[in-house]
């Protein structure tokens, strides 16, 4: 089951401005696109059935709709890096339901998840082909689980493939499997898969019957044709859809490209029409038109010598900078201004628009300006622009480009804080989200839904302390087809997140946090938070944190500790008998020799009392969009854990920015569980300082 | 950047303003400026004279040592590969590339794209010059492509419209050790781009009038030297002040 959240005001015009948003990359290039790589039935590149060593371009994300007569799969394909293809897919079975009970899943058809990784190991040169490992459906129930092994040729327009496949791809074994040879225990496969299901299931890789397989691609004349010919090495006597008659092991279809488009038609086993629908957009290039006010001109005469209009700077800088202004300090030869920034993710784009605006309207004596972001009560990083070269490089006084050298980032010193008068700060605050939880592949419906408003109140008490509160209203849901609340696996964990049916079928207002939070900064590069209340959906209880984050450093490291208990779903505020602690050792890593990646390590103790560590990957596209992947490995085993033997998830984040005509700040994530059982499952903290310190040392934005 | 340079920096564009001197050489005519005048400036007294090219127009800064020094480390890397290797063919080949590399004439080119009506109305388009020596290159579109790099001979062929730069491409011409598969396209605006010419990684890309076409030298797997030197074969081509 999934989250996802949008502001309010985002979220309609967000929907309509989504295509504007992908077909914005295709701009740029005049010269006729090559032809380019095309998606198989199963989701990544290859021919019809079986898959080539062929890469999509770096960032390409594919989404695809295949069917023939027993299948329809749906999949997505992204290109993390230009060497590794991922995919992620849905398979509905035609000729089997989704289980014998009628009255558990009525006529549904089967569904089944499926997880590939494509690697490529050689690039193609003069006399050598590309050479590319993959595995196929790996992690699940295995459907089609395959591993092989595959090369592809170009030869002008043609490209040839030739592969050898194990599992489903080799399921005919039309070679002798040549680990075979080697070692007796790879004659046979292992039937069946590890632990509960959701494993990689090493043991069985490389076993059992090979096959190879080939192709041939041939890019037509007409630039938007290309045609395929494919030999299988699949039988289909063993396929989970039924033993299907093969007239042919060879299969032919056509692709057509239109736009970000692709539409294939094929024949396979010599009986059966197939047919696709692809969409390909780039995560790297995809991008928003904007409106936004032209950047402020610094004329070549600069002679104020004060601020007669004091409502002059703060609006100019929030409409033309996006920067909120809570107050400013001016010195003898200083002006500083503390605030938020609200519009503008793109750091550098920030700082110049407000020293253009400061350039022109503080006094022209001014030799430096300084700019102090917060978030929340906490200052996060302070830009010192010297203001002469800051000024010659808006106005274009040299050949070369030197806005970004005339300011530096840092921690906000001690004197620029100690400058700021602070007010005491007390008093309400406001807003609103919207919601929306969606899930996949379940008896009752494939697809389920719930959407709603996320209403968020609370009260300043003091520049540290505030009392937060979020009612969630529901407004649209299919949550009532539900015809089970608690599934009838038992374990022997504590049933800490599976109760989850029930959270989200309670009364359609209802209570999903209740709060009191301090946060401060206790040292440079330290920060500290505490919380207590009713903190989540299913926990409450009080919790710390602490974090380390210097301004513009690849590590972070800090540490969280909670008590909990769990919350009753019978009403909003009792509480029933469960209760741990529950932290973790926290570390995020932007390692160098991975570019754009952020690695993050929680070490501890989770809300099952299983001990271990939930590993994060996030890669970052040049757009902003973020992919990641976790899994938590703790010291609960695959039998104590069930159904998908241990914790997992996929998620895409997408900034706002890309859906909007204004810039945005902000993001929503879209999160893809498989399965989600009790063990390795952490408290979802209402608030998280790395989140809050963000703009110390961006990944995100 | 610490405070301290910071505050050098500063010092730096006072005195650029106030004190700077400026010489620009335009197709060989020679003005002075005493202050540093801005691109629009430079160019008004040429922009209308006749219908130029302004893709293939080039700023250089002639007074900078860096494309110098550049081709002192080129041509010092392809001796020393040259001075290794048993192999009398590649040493010949990287003979003619250097011979070649030597008679270009080069300055540092100043990446900017140089267009008189944008200049006049968009004022990121029209920076102020810092003091020092220039060049600027104004020319009518030119009729020819460049052929350089790993070749037996330099050529200029004339410039085929709307065709892929295979069609530049002569084998016959290549020098040993020459990777047949790519070529460098140097487009004159300064752009690099690689583009494949084998039956294997054919890919459409056309060049730019003028634009110079670099036969590279083959990257043996183990030997890094010969990305370097393609690299910097690349590099120095941009700062080439074409004929």
């Amino acid at each position: 089951m999934t989250l996802f959240r949008l502001p309010f005001r985002l979220s309609i015009l967000s929907l309509l401005l989504m295509p504007a948003a992908v077909c914005a990359s295709d701009l740029s290039n005049w010269q006729l696109p090559p032809a380019g790589a095309s998606q198989m039935a199963h989701g990544g590149v290859g021919l019809i059935q079986t898959p080539t060593a062929r890469m999509a371009p770096a960032g390409d994300l594919s989404m695809n709709y295949t069917d023939n007569e027993e299948y329809r799969l749906w999949s997505v394909s992204i290109q993390l890096f230009d060497w590794m293809e991922s995919t992620i897919r849905y398979t509905d079975v035609r000729t089997r339901l989704y289980s014998d009970d009628p009255s558990f899943s009525g006529d549904q058809t089967y569904k089944d998840k499926g997880i590939d990784v494509k690697f490529r190991l050689l690039q193609e040169s003069s006399y050598l082909p590309q050479v590319s490992l993959g595995i196929r459906d790996f992690g699940g129930t295995g459907l089609f689980e395959s591993e092989y092994l595959t090369l592809s040729k170009k030869w002008h327009n043609l490209d040839f493939h030739l592969g050898i496949g194990w599992g489903y791809l080799g399921q005919d074994g039309n070679i002798t499997n040549p680990f075979c040879q080697l070692r007796d225990s790879f004659c046979n496969r292992p039937e069946g898969y590890g632990g509960r299901g959701g494993k990689v299931d090493y043991d069985q890789f490389f076993k059992g019957p090979a096959s190879l397989f080939g192709g041939i691609e041939y890019q037509t004349p007409w630039q938007p044709l290309r045609l395929k010919l494919e030999y299988e090495g699949n039988n289909y006597q063993q396929d989970f859809a039924g033993n299907l008659t093969q007239d042919s092991n060879w299969n032919f279809g056509a692709v057509y490209r239109w736009g970000n488009f692709n539409f294939d038609l094929n024949y396979q086993r010599g009986n059966t029409l197939g047919f696709g629908v692809h969409y390909a957009l780039n995560l790297h290039s995809v991008s928003q038109y904007k409106v936004k006010p032209a950047l402020r001109p610094v004329p070549a005469q600069l002679n104020r010598t004060e601020i007669s209009d004091r409502d002059a700077l703060p609006r100019a800088l929030l409409q033309e900078a996006g920067f909120a202004l809570q107050t400013a300090h001016m010195t003898d030869d200083e002006f500083v201004i503390y605030g938020y920034q609200m519009g503008y993710r793109d750091h550098d784009e920030a700082v110049e628009r407000i020293g253009r605006i400061l350039a022109t309207e503080v006094p022209a004596h001014i030799q430096r300006y300084r700019i102090v972001n917060y978030a929340g009560n906490l200052a996060a990083v302070e830009t010192v622009i010297e203001a002469a070269p800051f000024i010659a490089a808006v106005r274009y006084e040299s050949l070369h480009n030197r806005v970004k050298s005339s300011y530096v980032r840092q921690q906000p010193a001690a004197q620029t804080l100690a400058y700021r008068d602070i007010p005491s700060q007390n008093g309400f605050f406001a807003g609103s989200e919207v919601f929306f939880i969606q899930t996949f592949g379940n008896p009752e419906a494939f697809y389920m839904y719930q959407a709603g408003l996320f209403a968020n109140a609370g009260y300043r008490l003091s520049n540290n302390l505030m009392l937060n509160s979020t009612a969630k209203i529901t407004v649209l849901e299919n949550f009532d087809k539900f015809n089970y609340t608690v599934d009838a696996e038992q374990t022997p964990l504590p049933r800490v997140r599976t109760y989850m049916r029930e959270y989200v079928t309670g009364s359609v207002v209802s209570m999903e946090n209740l709060y009191l939070q301090w946060q401060d900064q206790i040292a440079p590069n330290w920060f500290a938070q505490a919380y207590g209340g009713y903190l989540e959906t299913m926990y409450g209880g009080v919790g710390t944190e602490l974090l380390y984050r210097p301004v513009d450093s690849n590590i972070a490291v800090g540490f969280d500790l909670n008590y909990v208990r769990q919350r009753s779903y019978d009403n909003e505020f009792d509480f029933f008998d469960y209760k741990t602690f529950t932290g973790h050792i926290n570390v995020y890593w932007k390692p160098e020799f991975l570019p754009d990646t952020q690695l993050t390590f929680n070490i501890g103790q989770f809300l099952a009392k299983d001990k271990g560590v939930n590993v994060d990957f996030a890669k970052r596209f040049n757009s902003g969009i973020v992919v990641g992947a976790y899994a938590a490995f703790t010291n609960v085993s695959a039998e104590e854990y069930g159904e998908g033997s241990f914790t997992k998830g996929f998620y895409l984040s997408i900034p706002f920015d890309l859906f909007s005509l204004r810039p945005a700040k902000g993001r929503g994530r879209l999160p893809w569980v498989p399965i989600a059982r009790d063990g390795g499952q952490p408290l979802n903290r209402p608030a998280t300082l790395i989140d809050m310190t963000e703009q110390r040392s961006p990944f995100y934005d | 950047m610490n405070k301290p340079l910071l505050f050098t920096l500063g010092l730096l564009f006072c005195s650029n303003l106030s004190l700077a001197k400026v010489t620009v050489d335009v197709n060989g005519e020679r003005r002075q400026y005493s202050e540093a005048p801005r691109l629009a400036e430079v160019l008004q007294p040429y922009a209308l004279k006749q219908q130029w090219y302004w893709p293939a127009a080039a700023l250089y800064r002639t007074d900078s040592q860096y494309a110098h020094s550049l081709r002192r480390e080129l041509i010092s890397l392809a001796a020393e590969i040259a001075q290794q290797t048993d192999d009398k063919s590649l040493s010949d080949a990287l003979a003619l590339m250097q011979a070649q590399v030597n008679q270009w004439q080069l300055a540092e080119r100043i990446a900017m794209p140089l267009d008189y009506d944008a200049a006049t109305v968009q004022a990121a388009l029209n920076p102020r010059f810092d003091a020092g020596d220039y060049r600027i290159v104004l020319g009518r579109r030119p009729g020819v492509v460049h052929i350089a790099g790993a070749v037996k001979r330099a050529l200029s062929v004339p410039h085929n419209s709307a065709s892929h730069v295979a069609v530049y491409a002569q084998p016959d011409h290549f020098s040993y050790a020459a990777d047949s598969s790519k070529l460098a396209v140097v487009q004159p605006d300064g752009r690099i781009v690689i583009a494949g010419i084998s039956s294997w990684n054919s890919q459409h890309v056309e060049a730019m009038p003028g634009a110079q076409l670099l036969v590279l030298f083959t990257e043996p797997l183990l030997d890094k030297r010969f990305a370097r030197l393609n690299t910097l074969l690349q590099q120095l081509a941009v700062h080439r002040i074409l004929p």
